[in-house]
């Protein structure tokens, strides 16, 4: 019977114990990955070159429809940065129906507001004909947390200055990563030249690819100075 | 050696066969209305209110299928019924019993002790294979293994039965400790293992394990050397809170907290846009009804409406919640900068797992998943590193944790994947392995012992 009763006490007592209170403690961030360096370095595809800045990693599996794959360096909560190279010929439906398409793609809280999280660069001139950049902020269709995406478009001009192909370099993350690598997107795009070409020196510095201004059709100027002259 | 049967004695009522079928039938019962709950109630909520308490009340809602007329009004009439831990606990009480009163131990002198030892012996040795970590690890990787190194404190354990019991009952008291150790296995389970979940996406790092039954309220405040202080509110001095209206107040909290109200499960809605982005968006929670035992696949979303109040001053009625559009409440005190947010309950490892790759390998010419895999690699504090590679059904132990291969993640933005390990932590994990190692000795004794003694009278009587 005692032995009884003592398996009963110890079997239910633990179950009625008193449960935790406020608890303070102090954390550090997880271990960062051990991101492999890489030095800048060129890319080439469809006769063309671009300059991939140091420390992105190129992907070994490039899905379907996509030039290249490069990853940025992330933390394990952040969101990584992803940048990818496509390539349409023709004009691709154009600059504005693709910002149009993108911003359907995101949810904006309240559809009356979309404009003021779409920003767009004024046309600039590129090497290879234009280049303009659009910069959507939002949550993107089934994302949990808020995200960013800042794409360069390149479209290549024939003789006839007609779109002869149009290229994407698109970086998705969310907005800290957008901020950080920005610029060196808009770098890599205007890099894109013809094989053989040496590297064009932005040493002199190039236009902000997101430029601050709220209106979606505020960038139908041509050109800005400080862009490199082809 | 075995207590006297007496109606005098509780042992000889405590040992009732009669009471073993009713606890038995009780269990079925429970198993039955536990599984009807699901309908309404996700599935661990079910777990530790009808099989982990002493006892539970069931709503008389649970026998109503869900198209019948009128279900959505419920009757609010319930009826009390044993948990799942009493039953438990009275099973092994009444095994017990049922050993002391009927169970006689038939060794006398040499015979005896020799049995004794052997069975001391072979426990000893069960305990030694589970509490050596190299032996345990080894024991829940490979089942042949397994049974290998339990093989001689079976037979040790067998033998002292059947030397202190004699051969009718030697394998019944054998079956009977497998089941004693399969029942107390329960308790061990329920009470001390622990459930979580682990995202990495692909080439991250991660040291945080989320268990997104139960969420916390976490201030949270930078410190020295890059790391962060973390004060944390457990979910049931919340509830507490949000029943009583009492504010929680604690040393380490930077003000006094009141919870106007806890959502077990939310959904947001847009209530105003002051800025350009989503992170000037306010949003409203809604109560919903809590995820059921049939939606596997998603979980409840808390939200909790709060009052902050220090310095005799108000930050006012805030919310907060799970979801990661709602920005955590900023505020100073007392110099310093705080933020709230609610969050799923965390443990943080010593320790980080980083992912190379993930895989989601499907059969060719299909999108049909064949296997999920990732790439792993657990980097201890002083920088030493250990390579791993999981996939389903083969997980990653390390410090005393099981890290599953449980299913990926793809932004969908981006196209970025991670990986979802889920970490089961269950110190009585071995406990069922060996109950049925010890139980399958048992019956095969049992029934080979009786096949024997079968043999044996018919040869005889064929002699005769």
């Amino acid at each position: 019977m005692r032995l009884s009763l003592a398996l009963l006490l110890m079997l239910v007592l633990p179950a009625c114990g008193e449960r935790g209170g406020v608890v303070a403690y102090e954390v550090a961030a997880p271990a960062a990955y051990d991101w492999p360096e890489t030095e800048a370095r060129d890319d080439a595809a469809e006769g063309l070159v671009w300059t991939v800045p140091a420390g992105w990693v190129a992907m070994e599996d490039v899905s379907d429809g996509l030039i290249a794959d490069y990853r940025l360096p992330g933390s394990g909560e952040a969101l990584p940065g992803r940048v990818t190279v496509s390539m349409i010929m023709g004009d691709a439906s154009g600059f504005d129906a693709n910002v149009e398409r993108w911003r359907d793609q995101f949810f904006f809280a309240l559809p009356e507001d979309t404009a003021r999280t779409v920003r767009v660069s004024p046309v600039l001139p590129h090497l290879l004909g234009t280049m303009r950049t659009a910069e959507l902020h939002g949550q993107h269709q089934g994302a949990a947390v808020p995200t960013s995406m800042l794409t360069a478009v390149v479209t290549i001009l024939d003789r006839d200055g007609r779109a002869f192909a149009t290229w994407f370099f698109k970086l998705a993350g969310d907005e800290a990563t957008i901020r950080a690598a920005g610029r060196a997107l808009g770098e890599m795009a205007f890099s894109l030249r013809p094989e053989g070409m040496d590297a064009i020196d932005l040493s002199g510095g190039t236009p902000d690819p997101a430029p601050d201004n709220n209106a979606p059709d505020a960038g139908n100027d041509p050109g800005t100075d400080d862009a490199p002259q082809p | 050696m075995a207590l006297p049967r007496s109606p005098y004695n509780p042992l000889t009522h405590l040992a009732s066969l009669r009471l073993t079928l009713v606890l038995l039938s009780l269990s079925i019962v429970l198993i039955f209305v536990g599984t009807l709950a699901q309908v309404d109630h996700g599935i661990w909520w079910v777990v530790e209110h009808y099989f982990r308490s002493l006892y539970v009340w069931v709503p008389l809602d649970v026998f109503r299928p869900v198209f019948w007329p009128g279900r959505e009004t419920p009757w609010d009439v319930s009826f009390i019924f044993p948990g799942g831990f009493l039953l438990l606990g009275l099973l092994v009480v009444n095994l017990i019993a049922a050993h002391a009163v009927r169970y006689k131990v038939r060794a006398a002198g040499g015979t005896l002790v020799v049995g004794g030892v052997c069975l001391l012996v072979g426990a000893g040795l069960y305990a030694l294979t589970v509490a050596l970590p190299t032996l345990a690890d080894m024991i829940q990787q490979d089942v042949m293994l397994m049974l290998g190194i339990w093989a001689l404190p079976t037979a040790l354990v067998t033998a002292g039965a059947y030397l202190l019991f004699g051969g009718r009952k030697g394998g019944i008291v054998v079956i009977h400790l497998g089941l004693i150790l399969l029942l107390l296995g329960e308790f061990v389970t329920g009470l001390a293992a622990d459930e979580g979940r682990m995202q990495i996406t692909e080439r991250g790092s991660s040291n945080v394990i989320m268990d997104v039954r139960e969420v916390e309220l976490a201030f949270i405040t930078p410190a020295a050397d890059g790391r962060e202080r973390h004060v944390v509110v457990p979910e049931h001095l919340l509830e507490r809170s949000a029943k009583t209206g009492e504010p929680i107040e604690h040393p380490d909290l930077p003000v006094s907290v009141s919870v106007d109200g806890l959502m077990d499960n939310s959904e947001l809605r847009t209530t105003g846009f002051a800025g350009g982005d989503l992170r000037t968006v306010d949003f409203a929670a809604q109560e919903i009804d809590t995820v059921s035992g049939t939606q596997a696949d998603r979980s409840d979303m808390p939200s909790a409406y709060i009052t902050l109040r220090g310095g005799g001053e108000t930050l006012g009625r805030q919310l907060v919640s799970v979801f990661e559009v709602v920005r955590p409440i900023a505020f100073e005190a007392n110099g310093r900068p705080w933020r709230v947010v609610l969050r799923f309950k965390r443990t943080y490892l010593p320790y980080a797992i980083q992912l190379h790759d993930f895989r989601n390998d499907t059969f060719t010419g299909t999108q049909v998943a064949r296997n999920f895999s990732s790439d792993l690699r657990v980097v201890e504090p002083g920088g030493s590193a250990r390579e791993a590679y999981v996939k389903m059904n083969q997980p990653l132990r390390y410090d005393g944790k099981a890290f599953f291969q449980a299913g990926y993640l793809q932004h969908p933005l981006n196209r970025n994947t991670g990986t979802i390990l889920q970490v089961a932590e269950n110190p009585g994990s071995w406990i069922p392995y060996l109950s049925c190692v010890i139980v399958t000795v048992g019956l095969c004794g049992q029934f080979g012992a009786s096949l024997f003694r079968y043999g044996k009278r018919t040869a005889a009587q064929g002699v005769r």
